[in-house]
């Protein structure tokens, strides 16, 4: 009788886990994420000693950067009456931010007018783009704040000089001739692990700017909602299952991760860094200049009735 | 006119055929006898040899020869005996012994006389048994004599084969025959009717004295000649054919002489008729002398036709019954039967043509004036050629025969010509009861019962007309009534009388009956039921079928059992079979006559199960074989009319009333259909059938959530109703309902409601099936086919399967796991106590997918800041029931998994291990993820230490270098640039990580190996250097740690002090080598202290020149190497030992 002692007991055990977590409703999405996080991080722990022993010079950083920025920038659509106001926001802002950035580079912050562009992205050497549809979806300044800490973050932790690193690489093409680099290298993301660490350095550089880390927790939210517009939770172990196969055989090569995963990294530094006093919401200037246009983009975000 | 001569035509036809294939025959029968005599004269000259031969054989045994020495003996004849013969007499050396043999290897060897060619005749002959065709393969082979053989005594001899003369031989004779005969016949029939046409017809000129004079005289020219020609061989044919014509114009003279002429030349009709008596018995007289069949029968046809050809009124019939009459008194005074079947077809024929114009003419079933004397006529007909057929003398089986179709040729034309001419059709049926009745009482006359045949014939075509009657009386029911009663009445006459034919008939009647019941009475309701009318129950016509089918029940089998002895007749018992059958389908459309659609499945399986009984009690097979036919007809009917009665999934009482009846029967009826020998599958198909029916009752009346339970449900009755040997088919049902009702469930209802969602209704018919199939892998018989062996392991696999879907359904993501695990661990223990490496396995497989379920969601759920992290409460709990099979493994059975590589307890105590170090990895800060990984290798050090199972080591080493990669590239390098609180800081974390693995040195040395145990040949370098830390783990849990505070000294500490620093760790480090006595500890030690003087000279030197962090560097730097060479000299005598 007694050898059944420990095994209920460990019974017992499992069974409150159960109840508790249909008490709780943990979201614990099935898919493997979590396992690709950890995959990664190996992977780009593996390969930051050897990244940093062949590391660009910042001249030839910032070179390169110069150089796309000035491409990139002569293809943007032309700014409207009220698109000045908006890059000029984003500059002061970017440049608040970058005073606290760990390496001194020349940061230069650029607005792209075209509202189809819901996205940002760095170049080396200290160049920061940001669309207007992307700045349409937020309601605050922190948001805008983490955006812009995200990109700096991405050239303060040589994630643009790696990628830049990996091109000659992989190119085989002298340093000189890196200026070919075409945009899209830079657009399209990095890994997850220089993601989250983008994110999590990103909202601490706002909050070190003055900035409320919900910023990022609100723009990654909506970001979210964005993305399971186009995917509905699943209804069936088989749903469950296709989609868990479907997300292993391409999240691993996907280049961000998914943006409620980002969110709770964020929450989690929220709680563990235990920023009590969280400075209170700040409006964004530019809010007034796209009301219209964000009343429009409201609408299409809100669910089907 | 010309239809009589088309008649006339066919018949001289028909008379020329028969006569050309007698002779035929004839000729066929004399080949054979010749040949026959022939083969029997030379058996008669071979056994005159072979008399001869013993006599001589006789004579030298009496004069004491060696019978050895005879067949050595040459030939008188052949002096000089040729080389075969040579051989023929060796192989004939002991021609008896040889003989003997030959006979032993051919079963079927006959009495063969071989003798060599050109010894024929000679005394020089071989006698042996061998047969026929042996000899002459035998001695037919090159160089061989060849032996002829002579046919066997008694066997039949060769086939003749004539050649090209004998077929030109046979071609004259044919010649001969057209030529000789027949043209003589052809011309004398043509001489014949010429003449009376003539007399009939033509010749107005002349008187009718003149015309019947010229036909007397050319009679007479005929005849005369004839009788002179007649004794003489060559004229023989020519003149008896002239004999006939003779007298066949001599009778229609005489005929014409009243009927034909114009006036007539005699007025008295009588007078006449006497004369044509008169004419017609000379005629008959007078052939008789030649008793030539030909010759008489030419003679009638003749005579028959002349009445056809000039028949005018009924009174010319009168000659045709004379004709007749005088044709019966012939047969029976020669035995001339052939001879009646044409002057019975010739007498009914000449009716009919003189019948038809009449009856053309006023119209069927109208009166005519001769339909009295047509009448009469008949039936003398009928009654003188029945009379011939009782009175004759049968001497040959050949002429029963011809007798036999004689009478029904009579009993037919005579009642097709009665029913022809009747006037008032009901009276037919008087007239075949008449007439049955008649021939009935014909039969049982003692004069005719002499005659088997007769008897038979008579008493057979009586019933049959007995029977043929009623129709034209009764009809639909009362028809059969009066038939059962009739068939009835011969059947129980033909027991009471012990008189086969009898019971023939009555069975034959009794069989029509239940025909005539089934395709018409039957047919018609089919016909209303069938065509869309309205669906009526018949209890009327279903009490008579009912009757019907037991009377025939009774026939065949009560009475058959009752009167045992009198059915020795195989075809009889087949007859009383098919009653039995007929019984049974009478039986069955009074079910399907007397029921509603619905009732009749179940109906009809009483029946089945009585039949069945009936069977089983009395060993019947012809019911076995009814009641199967009804059982499928039940069975069927249910399927395709019950079970679609009413919609899908919707309750029907109706429906499950009928249905679930019907194969309760065919449940019953199992227990008495497999009591005939060879038939043991049929109870199998009956509870078959009847648990399909149930299945599929089940599947139309419940809810499609509810119907997988249900099969599985029945499937656990049969399971545990096929446990006893006997119903061990019930199991293989089992199999089946229980494999439909998973995929049921699979499809159905593990796809109720929302993923992750409880739901009551999926919880509750998931969830009872699973235990169902736990409980059928009990009671399953394990098959002895080794293939099918695993069955009761595949039924707990699916209650398992079963039991983790439902989990995945109805709990939230992360319980999955925990569920899977707590059901792994159930498995295990059940599979553990009841030593089942099956439910073991489960339960392995259950932890595996537990861990993989943790590994894919609960990782992903990081919960919300300040509470308990889901991902805590759900692995921990996991993990520790790992680590509980683990331990209870220990002593226990050993299973292996991965194909015997990987012990079980292992192979858990992994996933254990694995699942807190994935736990830790997320569930700590990032900072503190090394330090916690190493606390647990440290912790399983210990455990290393206190259990002595190496896999703790194993395991610690494993983490401890996942601690050192951790710390090394995360801790030391991915750091972030804005400050964090002390304890996220790289120096605590760090620190504190090479504290906790110096402090697993406490157990490493104890687990060292101190026995230098060989490192492993094969394996590549890393292999070999796991192997190393295997066996001196206290060197990586020195040297890691030393590694970490060297590099967080450079990475943290000003540049001036990390050589400084790195010289007091120095100096530490080989303070505790000596402490330990480890040489490689101080070999580090001193290493780290010449690479302090290398900073020194090539790094700190050019860079810290003139600041006073280079002086404190050498001063430390200095200071370390003092102290340590004082320690070297302090402990020489020791370090020498340790060297």
């Amino acid at each position: 009788m007694k050898r059944w002692i420990l095994p209920s007991l460990i019974l017992v055990f499992a069974a409150g886990a159960i109840v508790l977590s249909q008490m709780q409703k943990a979201d614990a999405p099935v898919s493997p994420a979590a396992l690709f996080r950890w995959l990664a991080g190996v992977e780009n722990e593996a390969a930051r000693v050897p990244a940093s022993a062949t590391r660009l010079t910042e001249t030839q950083e910032i070179q390169i950067g110069d150089y796309l920025a000035a491409i990139y920038s002569d293809i943007f659509a032309p700014y409207g009456p009220d698109d000045k106001a908006i890059a000029a926001t984003v500059q002061q802002l970017g440049l608040r931010l970058s005073a606290y950035a760990h390496r001194k580079l020349p940061y230069r912050f650029y607005y792209n007018p075209n509202p189809d562009f819901i996205n940002a992205f760095s170049l080396p050497g200290g160049s920061v783009f940001i669309g207007r549809g992307l700045i349409q979806l937020m309601d605050s300044e922190d948001e805008l704040a983490f955006v812009l800490g995200h990109e700096i973050e991405h050239i303060d932790h040589y994630h643009c000089a790696e990628r830049v690193q990996a091109f000659e690489l992989l190119k085989r093409i002298p340093l000189g001739g890196l200026v070919a680099i075409p945009v899209e290298v830079f657009e399209a993301g990095y890994s997850k692990d220089q993601e989250l660490e983008a994110d999590l350095e990103g909202t601490r550089l706002a909050v070190a700017a003055g900035y409320s880390p919900l910023g990022a927790i609100q723009i990654l939210e909506k970001l979210d909602r964005l993305h399971k517009e186009r995917l509905a939770p699943p209804k069936t172990i088989r749903q469950e299952l296709s989609r868990a196969a479907l997300e292993t055989l391409s999240g691993y090569f996907a280049s961000h991760p998914p943006t409620e995963e980002r969110a709770a990294e964020i929450r989690k530094m929220i709680f563990e860094e235990d920023w009590k006093t969280l400075p209170p919401e700040r409006k964004l200037p530019a809010k007034e200049v796209l009301k219209v246009r964000k009343a429009e983009v409201s609408s299409s975000l809100a669910p089907a009735k | 006119m010309p239809e009589d001569l088309i008649f006339l035509a066919v018949l001289v036809f028909l008379l020329l055929l028969w006569d050309l294939l007698r002779r035929r025959k004839r000729k066929a029968a004399l080949q054979r006898l010749t040949e026959r005599v022939r083969a029997l004269e030379f058996e008669i000259s071979s056994l005159k040899t072979l008399s001869s031969r013993l006599e001589a054989l006789e004579k030298r045994v009496i004069a004491n020869q060696p019978v050895g020495a005879l067949p050595a003996m040459p030939s008188a004849k052949s002096p000089t005996a040729s080389a075969p013969e040579a051989q023929v007499r060796e192989g004939s050396a002991m021609p008896f012994e040889v003989g003997s043999k030959r006979e032993e290897a051919r079963p079927h060897a006959g009495s063969v006389i071989g003798s060599v060619p050109g010894t024929t005749g000679s005394r020089y002959r071989i006698l042996t048994t061998v047969q026929a065709s042996t000899v002459r393969k035998d001695l037919s082979e090159p160089g061989q004599p060849r032996a002829t053989t002579i046919p066997a005594i008694g066997a039949a001899p060769h086939p003749y084969r004539p050649g090209i003369k004998e077929w030109i031989k046979k071609a004259i004779n044919y010649e001969e025959i057209i030529g000789g005969n027949l043209f003589t016949k052809l011309g004398v029939i043509f001489l014949v009717f010429g003449l009376s046409l003539f007399v009939a017809t033509q010749w107005h000129r002349l008187g009718p004295g003149m015309r019947i004079a010229i036909g007397y005289f050319v009679s007479g020219m005929m005849l005369a000649p004839g009788m002179v020609f007649e004794r003489r061989e060559k004229w023989r044919i020519l003149a008896r054919a002239a004999i006939g014509g003779g007298w066949a114009l001599l009778y229609f003279v005489t005929y014409a002489m009243h009927h034909v002429v114009s006036p007539p030349l005699l007025a008295s009709e009588v007078i006449d008729l006497i004369l044509m008596l008169v004419v017609a018995a000379g005629m008959v007289l007078h052939t008789l002398k030649y008793r030539s069949q030909v010759v008489t029968g030419l003679a009638l046809l003749l005579a028959f036709t002349t009445v056809t050809i000039s028949h005018v009124s009924v009174y010319s019939l009168l000659a045709g019954a004379v004709l007749a009459l005088a044709l019966v008194i012939i047969v029976w005074r020669l035995g001339w039967y052939e001879l009646e079947i044409f002057g019975i077809i010739a007498a009914y024929l000449n009716h009919y043509l003189w019948l038809r114009p009449i009856i053309a003419h006023v119209g069927v079933h109208h009166a005519f004036a001769e339909y009295k004397d047509s009448c009469a006529l008949l039936i003398f007909y009928w009654a003188i050629f029945n009379i011939s057929y009782i009175v004759r003398r049968i001497r040959e089986k050949r002429e029963e025969s011809v007798s036999t179709v004689a009478l029904l040729l009579n009993i037919g034309f005579f009642l097709g010509l009665m029913g022809y001419q009747a006037i008032y059709p009901p009276r037919t049926f008087l007239l075949f009861l008449t007439v049955g009745a008649v021939e009935l009482a014909l039969g049982q006359l003692p004069l005719t019962r002499r005659r088997r045949t007769a008897f038979t014939l008579l008493t057979t075509a009586g019933a049959i007309l007995l029977v043929a009657a009623f129709p034209y009386n009764f009809s639909g029911s009362d028809l059969s009534v009066v038939w059962l009663a009739e068939g009835e009445a011969f059947v129980l006459a033909g027991i009471m009388l012990r008189e086969i034919v009898f019971r023939w008939l009555g069975l034959c009647v009794l069989a029509v009956t239940a025909g005539q019941m089934l395709m018409v009475d039957a047919a018609r309701v089919a016909n209303m039921r069938w065509s869309g009318g309205p669906f009526r129950v018949e209890p009327g016509l279903a009490v008579l079928f009912g009757f019907a089918a037991l009377i025939l029940y009774v026939n065949a089998h009560w009475l058959t059992r009752r009167w045992r002895t009198l059915i020795t007749d195989e075809l009889e018992a087949g007859l009383f079979v098919i009653v039995s059958y007929l019984g049974g389908v009478l039986a069955l459309t009074a079910v399907w006559l007397a029921s509603s659609r619905a009732w009749m499945s179940p109906l009809w399986a009483v029946l089945m199960v009585v039949l069945l009984r009936a069977s089983w009690r009395w060993s019947i097979p012809e019911l076995y074989v009814q009641a199967h036919s009804i059982a499928a007809i039940a069975y069927i009917h249910a399927l395709s009319v019950n079970l679609p009665i009413a919609a899908p999934h919707h309750l029907d009482v109706l429906r499950v009333s009928s249905v679930a009846l019907t194969a309760a029967l065919l449940y019953v009826g199992s227990r008495w259909a497999a009591t005939i020998e060879g038939r043991r599958r049929l109870p199998i198909l009956y509870r078959a059938a009847a648990s399909s029916l149930v299945a599929l009752l089940a599947w139309y009346e419940l809810r499609p959530e509810y119907v997988g339970p249900a099969w599985i449900a029945f499937a656990l009755l049969l399971m545990f109703l096929g446990r006893r040997p006997a119903y061990g088919d019930l199991q293989a049902q089992a199999h089946f309902l229980s494999g439909a009702g998973a995929a049921s469930l699979l499809f159905v209802n593990i796809n109720l409601g929302i993923l992750g969602h409880f739901n009551r209704v999926q919880a509750l018919t998931v969830g009872m099936p699973a235990l169902m199939f736990y409980l059928i892998s009990r009671w399953v018989v394990r098959p002895a086919s080794a293939r099918l062996s695993r069955i009761p392991e595949a039924y707990s696999w699916s209650g398992s399967i079963l039991l983790a879907l439902l989990a995945w359904r109805q709990l939230e993501p992360v319980a999955v796991a925990v569920a899977w695990a707590a059901l792994g661990l159930l498995l295990f223990e059940i599979g553990f106590v009841q030593h089942s490496i099956s439910l073991r396995f489960q339960g392995y497989v259950s932890f595996t997918a537990a861990f993989v379920r943790m590994m894919f969601s609960n990782l992903n759920a990081a919960g919300v800041g300040g509470r308990l992290s889901p991902r805590l409460y759900t692995m921990v709990p996991v993990a520790v029931l790992y680590f509980y099979v683990y331990g209870r493994m220990r002593g226990g059975p050993e299973d292996r998994l991965w194909r015997g590589r990987l012990k079980a307890y292992e192979y858990l105590c992994y996933l254990a291990v694995a699942t807190l170090a994935v736990l830790v990895r997320f569930e700590f800060p990032e900072v503190w993820v090394a330090p916690a990984w190493v606390a647990m290798a440290v912790a399983l050090l210990f455990g290393a230490c206190i259990t002595d199972k190496k896999i703790f080591l194993t395991q610690g080493l494993l983490l401890g270098l996942a601690t050192l990669y951790r710390a090394v590239l995360f801790n030391l390098y991915q750091s972030s640039y804005f400050s964090t609180s002390p304890w996220q800081s790289r120096p605590l974390s760090v620190s504190t990580t090479a504290a906790l693995l110096l402090f697993g040195l406490l157990f490493a040395f104890r687990l060292r190996t101190i026995e230098k145990e060989a490192a492993p040949e094969s394996g590549g370098w890393a292999a070999r250097a796991f192997s190393f830390l295997y066996r001196r783990p206290e060197q990586f849990f020195f040297l890691a740690p030393v590694a970490l505070i060297a590099m967080l000294l450079s990475l943290d500490l000003r540049s001036g002090l990390v050589t400084l620093a790195w010289g007091v760790e120095a100096l530490v480090i080989i303070a505790f080598a000596l402490a330990v006595g480890e040489r490689s500890y101080r070999l580090t030690g001193l290493g780290l202290l010449l690479l302090c003087v290398g900073k020194v000279v090539f790094v700190d030197l050019p860079r810290l020149w003139g600041t006073s962090y280079f002086y404190l560097t050498l001063i430390g730097l200095g200071s370390s190497l003092v102290a340590v060479s004082y320690l070297y000299t302090r402990y020489r005598e020791k370090l020498r030992q340790y060297l």
